[in-house]
């Protein structure tokens, strides 16, 4: 256990180290996929709602993955119009909910062709769903950080603890109009964070989640943009 | 992040309070296991400055143990998109279901409060103004007692010589002549005393409300499930038969993280546990043999009714 004081050099050798691993560290590696079906074609007065699955008992994707693509599709300047989650499943409640939404193309068919939500999805001009599975997990941790009083009661940290991230999340496009599944997009991330202390602990996190957030948003609007070569195959 | 680990570890309360007043604390990780939060003694501590620095994160560590949440939930639902079935109806809440609190107490989790009275009336109100034509608030006669408890016309005792002809409301006819010999009928009213024109009268209730938090199930989810009855009753008060419904909610913890952070996912779990009732009661109502043969005797009390197989959700 660490109790006194740290002599300067010490110090200053701690400093240099933590200055290099938040040079090294945080890196994260991502890896984009998408398979298109189908052409898209969103209208001007249409709109997109991103849509998480709430009926399973473990695994559920993180609200605030789901409301980080929402926000990133509808900014910037190839911004894809966007109805909020809580919007869409409000107007057409109780046909949305965790336990009704409708889980296949199949299902959704039955539900849009009731004349009650056609007209309620005509009214809010949604055209497509992106339904959002997956999530970011916590996997191999290693190393150990101890923290104490020093003299005078100043608090002083020491060691070394590294974790990996990783995210995994995929959607499906599903085109409300024509009733079909038009793509399936997946963004995966993985990287290491780790904090380390001499005296003072510096964490180094690896923005894994957000980096999944940023590829697939981006690829959510390349997929709903207008079409082009790149983004038109398999 | 070695204080979030901290906070992590307390979240489970891993340690007495004499512990925690050491002035050493740490973090130690394991090779792909689980942290574990240790905490050891120095007694050469004399400075005034730790003994402070000491007693703030003691008091912080304590905090992170103490558990349980006190919540109101406050939940609007939608109307629900549904065809409404052409009738009109009465709906009796009674006081249980309007002032419903749970409270229960959790072993090594503290006591846990739910208050979930408040918002009952206006989801029921909201569903079964959509799911009928016309809804009609009505009362109990005064001296009459709550019928929650009784048991469908066809459960009860044959001797209980108490009928249709003591009902305030209209008078008999066909289909509720069959119920003379069952429990004596609730006395319905409007709350102003007059004789409400409805087709029949539903009474929702609360039967039971069960909770579950992560730290105690180990899973992902704070969860909640409320487990409803609605009694279904014909105008002369005569109870035809009940109706099942149970509201599950969750929120996942994931969406929770820190301490303090009970009281929020309980309110979101029970706020989708009311919502997914609603849901459950308005999908799925005419389509269960509970509720089809009291349907199916509005619809003859109603000459302007639809029947029920003829009305689409």
């Amino acid at each position: 256990m660490t109790t006194g004081r740290l002599p300067p050099r010490g110090i200053a050798v701690g400093l240099l180290v933590l200055a290099a691993a938040w040079l090294a560290g945080g890196c994260v590696q991502t890896t984009v996929q998408g398979v298109r079906q189908a052409e898209t074609d969103l209208g001007a007065s249409e709109s997109v709602v991103i849509l998480s699955r709430k009926h399973k008992t473990q695994g559920e994707t993180e609200d605030d993955f789901v409301a980080c693509v929402s926000d990133y599709v509808k900014s910037g300047s190839d911004a894809v119009p966007i109805l909020t989650e809580r919007e869409f499943v409000d107007a057409t409640f109780p046909w949305f909910e965790p336990r009704t939404a409708p889980l296949n193309m199949d299902d959704l068919t039955q539900v849009i062709n009731r004349p009650l939500i056609a007209e309620r999805i005509d009214e809010i001009g949604v055209r497509y769903l992106v339904w959002i599975e997956g999530q970011t997990r916590r996997s191999d941790q290693t190393g150990s950080l101890q923290c104490t009083m020093m003299t005078g009661g100043v608090p002083g940290c020491l060691g070394f603890l590294s974790w990996e991230r990783g995210s995994n999340y995929e959607a499906s496009v599903w085109d409300v109009r024509r009733k079909m599944t038009v793509g399936t997009l997946s963004s995966e991330a993985a990287g290491t964070s780790f904090v380390i202390a001499v005296v003072v602990p510096v964490p180094v996190i690896a923005r894994v989640q957000e980096e999944a957030c940023a590829n697939l948003s981006q690829e959510i609007k390349n997929f709903l943009g207008p079409q082009d070569s790149s983004t038109a195959d398999a | 992040m070695a204080l979030t680990r901290i906070a992590l570890g307390l979240a489970r309360c891993p340690a007495s309070a004499a512990t925690l007043l050491a002035g050493t604390i740490r973090v130690a990780n394991s090779r792909h296991g689980r942290e574990a939060v240790a905490f050891g003694v120095h007694r050469n501590r004399r400075s005034p400055y730790g003994a402070l620095a000491t007693a703030l994160v003691a008091g912080w560590l304590l905090g992170g143990c103490s558990s349980g949440a006190s919540i109101t939930v406050d939940v609007d639902v939608p109307r629900p998109l549904v065809e409404p079935i052409n009738a009109a109806v009465g709906i009796y809440y009674n006081d249980e279901l309007r002032n419903y609190v749970h409270e229960e107490e959790l072993v090594d989790h503290g006591k846990y409060r739910i208050d979930i009275g408040a918002s009952h009336a206006p989801v029921f109100a909201q569903v079964f103004d959509a799911m009928f034509e016309t809804v009609v608030p009505m009362a109990l006669v005064p001296g009459d007692e709550a019928p929650a408890d009784e048991p469908p016309a066809d459960e009860a005792p044959a001797d209980d010589e108490a009928g249709a002809g003591d009902a305030d409301l209209e008078e008999t006819d066909a289909a509720t002549d069959s119920d003379a010999a069952g429990a004596p009928p609730v006395r319905f009213t409007r709350p102003d005393g007059s004789k409400p024109a409805v087709a029949g009268i539903i009474a929702p209730s609360i039967e039971e409300v069960q909770f579950a938090i992560p730290r105690q199930t180990g899973g992902e989810f704070y969860e909640v499930w409320i487990r409803y009855r609605l009694d279904l009753y014909d105008t002369n008060g005569n109870r035809l038969g009940e109706y099942p419904v149970i509201g599950y909610g969750k929120a996942n913890k994931a969406n929770f993280g820190g301490l303090g952070q009970a009281s929020p996912a309980l309110n979101e779990a029970t706020m989708w546990a009311l919502r997914d009732a609603a849901a459950m009661l308005s999908f799925q109502f005419r389509d269960q043999s509970e509720s089809k043969d009291w349907l199916a005797m509005i619809a003859t009390r109603n000459a302007y009714a639809t029947p029920p197989h003829a009305v689409g959700q």
